[in-house]
């Protein structure tokens, strides 16, 4: 039985063979109640702030400030039903959804939320991004088309070389943890900036940089869209998609960002810690809703601010070529993680 | 070309694509065949002439009098420009000189609907390469000039301002300061744009060596205009020939060149086209200083009835090169022949030289460099 399950078991006084129930609630109430509306609420924020940066009105036509705005928008896409789906397409756009979104519980979110953690957790994000790549590429390849073709390639031809700055990002925070369990990558982080990796060895910043570009290559993101490209003439999977599909398509997208900004938190920002004193008296006292909600909602706080800074830092780059991203991996992305790699554990053999 | 022995069939190691006329990330009416041997483009043919408008033929139609209207579908986005170079046919036609009052308020005007042209070209070409903020800081700034043209005219891209003889209005209380408070703000903002366009190394690093303009293609096509100058060609009509309000910068001319450029790809057609309204800025500034001296305004000469015979070549220096229009008169109420040579068409046709050996990514982005608009190409 994993900790977190133990602990909701024993709050509400459960039977103790209830474990898989707990484990499928708790997975449906982070979705539905926290990564959901995150989403939502991250939607308006992003836009609102974006529009401020670019000086125009952003978006304030559904509900109350906006907020219903990003729901507005799923509805009137899932409205929208392709005239011809295949099976094959039907497995595509909701089996890959579904399995993708399985990853939910394993994700860093907090001691009362972290229903699954191994000695590969760490890797988690990679495991997803490649399986969103490989659903991308199989998109595009049954298009028949040559913009679906070319999109496939350049998805795959990504994957491949943003792949291995990422996995040493990964590795170099592993080996300073010594281990790649959330427990053992989280613990030795405390909530104060000073205790965050990040700052205890400065050489993590070249790691850091690396990881979130390579997360944006790997997952085709601003800047490094050319696959996904919208017209037909750029050559992109998401030219033919609409509707629907593109709902799921842009679902998925938003949750392996989300993913990814969530990890770099963990590995990087201290993750879900609040004050060591406040934890130890909640524990104490059996308030895991409070506990819960405080350790979700700081991670949320230190997404949200990572996620907008990487937003305002790609809508004032232009878009690279396929080409320039490859070039821009292996010049500068792989020196770089190697430099902190190298630097990061110098330094900390230095320090000891 | 591979041949297959066994059922004699041709195979090929190209992509065949066909584009448009009308596909969703292609605004203009264009048909592209294009031939790619992967990413890479081996060759391309395009088809035009899907939003052609007759509008030549409608001269021939309408009494001389209401030809301006029609003057100014020629370059929607600049049609001052199409209205001018009609003007100043029919004014050498008729043999009447303008008062400098005139002369001034039309070249401000020209100048400001030149920066509004290259500020609508320039935000297509970053919204293609992706960098939307520059995109809204540039419509942004062409707001304050068509804002500027809606006081002036009532209109906002200044449509038939421009009469035969004269100009419509003389300019409205306050349209001065306001003027050089925008040429303040456009020149404070250009900087803005160079630093999030120019200094970046990706965008830069995309454009630099793609879309070369040589100048076998330049003198093959006669091109002329930004692609052109951005390439070391200098022949730019308000300084070779200077005609209407260009005459009274004979004493400046020589400062306001623009030199050091000498290859036009991408990247210096996007300077080029900067520093041409750095340019455009300087001049109206000279006009604003000069308008104030004059106050006597032509009547139009609408009042006439009968065009005298003659015919008429013009050119001058559009917002996109050299554009002329040749009129026919045999003394009617109607012109018997207007023709426009526009410069969009010799860009577009040098479009597929540019193409080839470029990547399909990059389709767009050279076709948004050259600023072509298919409205001036299909007339």
């Amino acid at each position: 039985m994993n900790p977190a399950t133990y602990y909701w078991i024993d709050y509400f006084n459960l039977p103790s063979n209830s474990e898989w129930w707990v484990s499928f609630l708790l997975v449906v109430f982070i979705y539905l109640f926290l990564i959901l509306p995150f989403g939502n609420f991250m939607g308006v924020i992003e836009r609102k702030f974006i529009s401020r940066l670019e000086a125009r009105v952003g978006p304030e036509f559904s509900g109350w400030m906006g907020l219903g705005q990003a729901f507005a928008d799923l509805v009137k896409l899932i409205q929208k039903v392709p005239r011809k789906e295949s099976f094959s397409e039907m497995i595509l756009f909701t089996l890959f959804f579904m399995i993708l979104i399985g990853s939910v519980a394993a994700l860093p979110l907090g001691t009362m939320l972290n229903l699954f953690d191994s000695e590969l957790s760490g890797f988690i994000p990679l495991v997803s991004c490649l399986h969103l790549a490989f659903g991308s590429v199989m998109i595009g390849f049954s298009q028949k088309s040559i913009s679906g073709l070319m999109g496939g390639l350049r998805i795959a031809v990504q994957t491949i070389t943003g792949l291995v700055p990422a996995l040493i990002a990964i590795l170099t925070v592993g080996a300073l943890s010594g281990g790649f369990s959330w427990n053992a990558l989280i613990s030795n982080q405390g909530f104060g900036p000073w205790s965050w990796n990040l700052v205890k060895n400065p050489f993590l910043f070249f790691s850091v940089f690396s990881f979130l570009i390579s997360g944006l290559i790997l997952q085709s993101g601003p800047i490094f869209q050319s696959p996904l490209a919208m017209g037909d003439l750029y050559g992109g999977i998401t030219a033919k998609l609409y509707g629907r599909r593109l709902g799921y398509f842009r679902m998925t997208r938003f949750y392996l960002w989300f993913l990814w900004c969530v990890v770099t938190v963990a590995l990087f920002l201290g993750g879900y810690q609040i004050p060591v004193y406040l934890k130890t008296h909640l524990m104490e006292s059996h308030s895991y809703i409070i506990l819960m909600f405080l350790e979700v909602g700081t991670v949320f706080v230190k997404t949200l601010f990572l996620m907008l800074l990487l937003k305002g830092f790609t809508r004032i780059q232009s878009n690279a070529r396929i080409n320039q991203t490859t070039t821009l991996v292996w010049k500068v992305l792989l020196p770089f993680s190697f430099v902190g790699f190298i630097g990061a554990l110098l330094f900390k053999g230095g320090l000891a | 070309m591979i041949k297959d022995k066994k059922e004699g069939v041709l195979y090929s190691d190209y992509y065949d694509w066909n584009m448009g006329p009308y596909q969703s990330n292609m605004p203009v009416p264009l048909q592209l065949h294009i031939r790619s041997d992967g990413e890479i483009i081996h060759s391309v043919r395009y088809n035009r002439g899907y939003a052609y408008r007759g509008t030549e033929y409608l001269f021939e139609i309408f009494r001389w009098q209401q030809s301006i209207v029609l003057g100014s579908q020629i370059i929607p986005e600049a049609p001052l420009f199409s209205e001018w170079a009609l003007c100043l046919a029919v004014e050498r036609l008729f043999k009447i000189e303008l008062s400098p009052k005139v002369e001034c308020i039309r070249g401000i005007l020209l100048e400001l609907s030149r920066i509004s042209y290259h500020l609508k070209t320039l935000s297509q070409f970053c919204f293609t390469m992706g960098i939307e903020t520059v995109f809204h800081f540039m419509m942004r700034e062409r707001e304050l000039i068509l804002n500027l043209f809606e006081l002036m005219s009532g209109h906002r891209f200044g449509k038939a301002f421009f009469q035969f003889g004269g100009v419509l209005d003389d300019l409205s209380a306050g349209v001065i300061d306001r003027a050089d408070k925008v040429c303040d703000r456009l020149l404070s903002r250009f900087k803005e744009y160079e630093g999030l366009s120019i200094e970046n190394r990706t965008f830069t690093h995309r454009l630099e060596k793609m879309g070369l303009l040589t100048d076998a293609l330049i003198h093959r096509y006669q091109i002329t205009g930004p692609n052109a100058k951005a390439g070391g060609f200098s022949e730019d009509l308000r300084f070779i020939q200077p005609q209407g309000p260009y005459q009274l910068l004979a004493s400046e001319l020589c400062e306001l060149k623009i030199s050091g450029y000498y290859q036009s790809n991408p990247l210096t057609r996007f300077k080029y086209r900067i520093e041409e309204m750095r340019q455009s800025i300087r001049m109206i500034r000279v006009f604003l200083e000069e308008l104030p001296q004059y106050s006597y305004l032509d009547q139009t000469i609408v009042s006439e009835n009968l065009l005298p015979e003659g015919e008429q070549w013009v050119s001058v220096e559009s917002p996109q090169g050299h554009m002329d229009v040749h009129l026919v008169s045999e003394g009617g109420k109607k012109f018997s022949r207007v023709f426009y040579h526009m410069p969009a068409v010799a860009s577009l046709a040098a479009y597929p030289h540019l193409l080839k050996q470029s990547y399909v990514e990059d389709c767009n982005v050279i076709f948004y460099s050259l600023g072509v608009e298919m409205s001036e190409v299909d007339r």
